[in-house]
């Protein structure tokens, strides 16, 4: 029999988790995504954060986003090189995932799918907020990208969101309410672009209301996930993710 | 979940084994502590009064009522999240249906795995019977379309498993995989039976060396590590 190439990681070592923020960097940003990915890292992982330089703003339009593209999958790249055992895309669009799977052999974790593939096996009906009008699309797409269009009941927008606001906006709280109570949603996801940790606060506020659901951040269960991966010594597959051929050319940036 | 019961606190999870076979239990209480985190605490038990292995929906209607006493009782005694250790998910969505904790199943893990690391699998089986179970959920799940093939091994599961020799069975299922990769167009592999992991390494390695770099699904881990990482977020089903 053929000796096993993979085996469990060993539990002495910690989990180095690289956490790609798609962003610039700034530091209420960082010091809020640090937090987050401390409090949900276990024991045996070492998350750290890193941004993109002169990278869009988190809750850039798509369009803005893939301009960053090159540099988000060469980041991962780096990651990958400095010893990382897995890399994360801290945003619920997953930019730059599928390059980025191509491109290195250590797992890349996307928000986005991995959160809304995971609401589907905790719940039927599943609504997702978010204070971006144009992410309401992209976030349609993943669903259907995922054959999940039958479990979304509703996509809602948070009008009027301030970004760097210290509380959980009432609005957000208001619209959450809503998706339970109107739209029959029996788990929300979270879509918020600046790592603001309220994912508590709103399930305690539902459950005061007698509508106890779950409530699912993204980058938290990107980590996790992440996490586990690694630690079942598994990766993306190489048959759905070959490894591209790298061709140079004028700008391109150094793979 | 606070930052310190994340952090700080065993987390515990009662594993259900679906037999009265007291040496089957007692083996799958090693290999779930084995590939726990060192902040997991494992408890495995088995049925009172349940046939030996479930084959068919004659022996999932005799054990499903010991089943659901086991999670009821893993509630009672404080556990944070309840696994019901075989493939067919016996039990799980009957469970979720009273249950304050977590309760999972390795099928529904393995899929949620195979999806995010690809975008077509294939699903060994060891009898017959498992196309029908394993069709049965990737219609609940809305996975269908990912699911390229559910080839189904001919070897004596019992016997190997007994035996802790799994060449047999990694011969098996290496013939069937390629057949599923090269044939159907499966990108990763889960296999339809649990708690071998020398045989998941095994042939993992086997298909890389044959060129196929891809995830093999081991159902025991992957349940586990769901599991975990639902405690960890502090969320659950809700149906």
């Amino acid at each position: 029999m053929t000796k096993p190439k993979k085996t469990l990681r060993q539990k002495e070592t910690k989990l180095k988790i690289r956490i790609l923020a798609p962003c610039s960097e700034d530091q209420s940003t960082l010091e809020r995504l640090q937090h987050q990915a401390t409090l949900i890292s276990h024991v045996d992982s070492n998350p750290s954060v890193v941004f993109l330089p002169e990278g869009p703003a988190l809750d850039a339009p798509v369009h803005e986003v893939i301009a960053f593209l090159p540099e988000l999958v060469h980041q991962i790249q780096a990651a990958e090189k400095a010893g990382a055992d897995a890399a994360v895309i801290a945003h619920y669009l997953d930019p730059g995932l599928d390059a980025a799977r191509e491109l290195v052999s250590i797992p890349v974790i996307g928000a986005g799918h991995t959160t809304f593939r995971l609401a589907a096996t905790l719940a039927r009906h599943i609504s997702v907020i978010t204070p971006v009008r144009s992410h309401l699309g992209p976030i349609e797409d993943i669903f259907a990208d995922e054959s999940l269009l039958n479990r979304l009941v509703s996509i809602k927008l948070i009008e009027g969101f301030q970004k760097d606001s210290k509380y959980c906006p009432r609005s957000l709280l208001e619209l959450a309410q809503e998706a339970v109570e109107i739209d029959g949603a029996r788990l929300i996801v979270l879509a918020l672009p600046d790592y603001n940790d309220w994912a508590d606060q709103v399930k305690e506020r539902l459950a005061i209301r007698g509508n106890p659901v779950p409530i699912l951040d993204p980058v938290k269960v990107a980590i996790k996930h992440a996490e586990n991966i690694v630690e079942m010594g598994m990766s993306q597959s190489k048959l759905t993710y070959p490894t591209p051929e790298i061709r140079i050319y004028d700008g391109c940036l150094d793979f | 979940m606070s930052e310190n019961q994340t952090r700080f606190q065993t987390m515990k999870i009662r594993v259900i084994v679906p037999t009265t076979a007291d040496e089957h239990i007692i083996a799958e209480q090693e290999k779930f502590q084995e590939i726990a985190r060192s902040d997991t605490e494992i408890s495995t038990v088995g049925l009172a009064c349940a046939p030996d292995t479930v084959e068919n929906d004659f022996d999932v209607a005799l054990s499903l009522p010991s089943i659901l006493d086991e999670v009821r009782k893993a509630e009672r005694e404080g556990m944070q999240a309840a696994i019901i250790d075989c493939m067919s998910d016996l039990g799980v969505q009957a469970a979720r249906r009273f249950s304050c904790i977590p309760v999972m199943g390795p099928a529904e893990a393995s899929m949620h795995y195979a999806t995010l690391l690809s975008h077509s699998f294939s699903i060994i089986g060891v009898i017959p019977k498992d196309r029908v179970f394993y069709t049965r959920l990737l219609r609940r799940f809305d996975l269908v379309d990912r699911c390229v093939s559910i080839p189904v091994v001919d070897v004596p599961i019992l016997e190997i498993l007994e035996s802790d020799d799994p060449t047999k069975l990694v011969d098996a299922c290496f013939d069937a995989s390629l057949k599923a990769i090269r044939e159907d167009g499966a990108a990763a592999i889960i296999l339809g039976f649990a708690g071998m992991p020398d045989a998941v390494s095994s042939l993992q390695g086997r298909l890389a060396d044959s060129g196929y770099d891809i995830p093999v699904i081991d159902p025991t881990l992957v349940t586990l590590k769901l599991a975990e990482c639902l405690v960890d977020l502090g969320v659950m089903h809700n149906d």
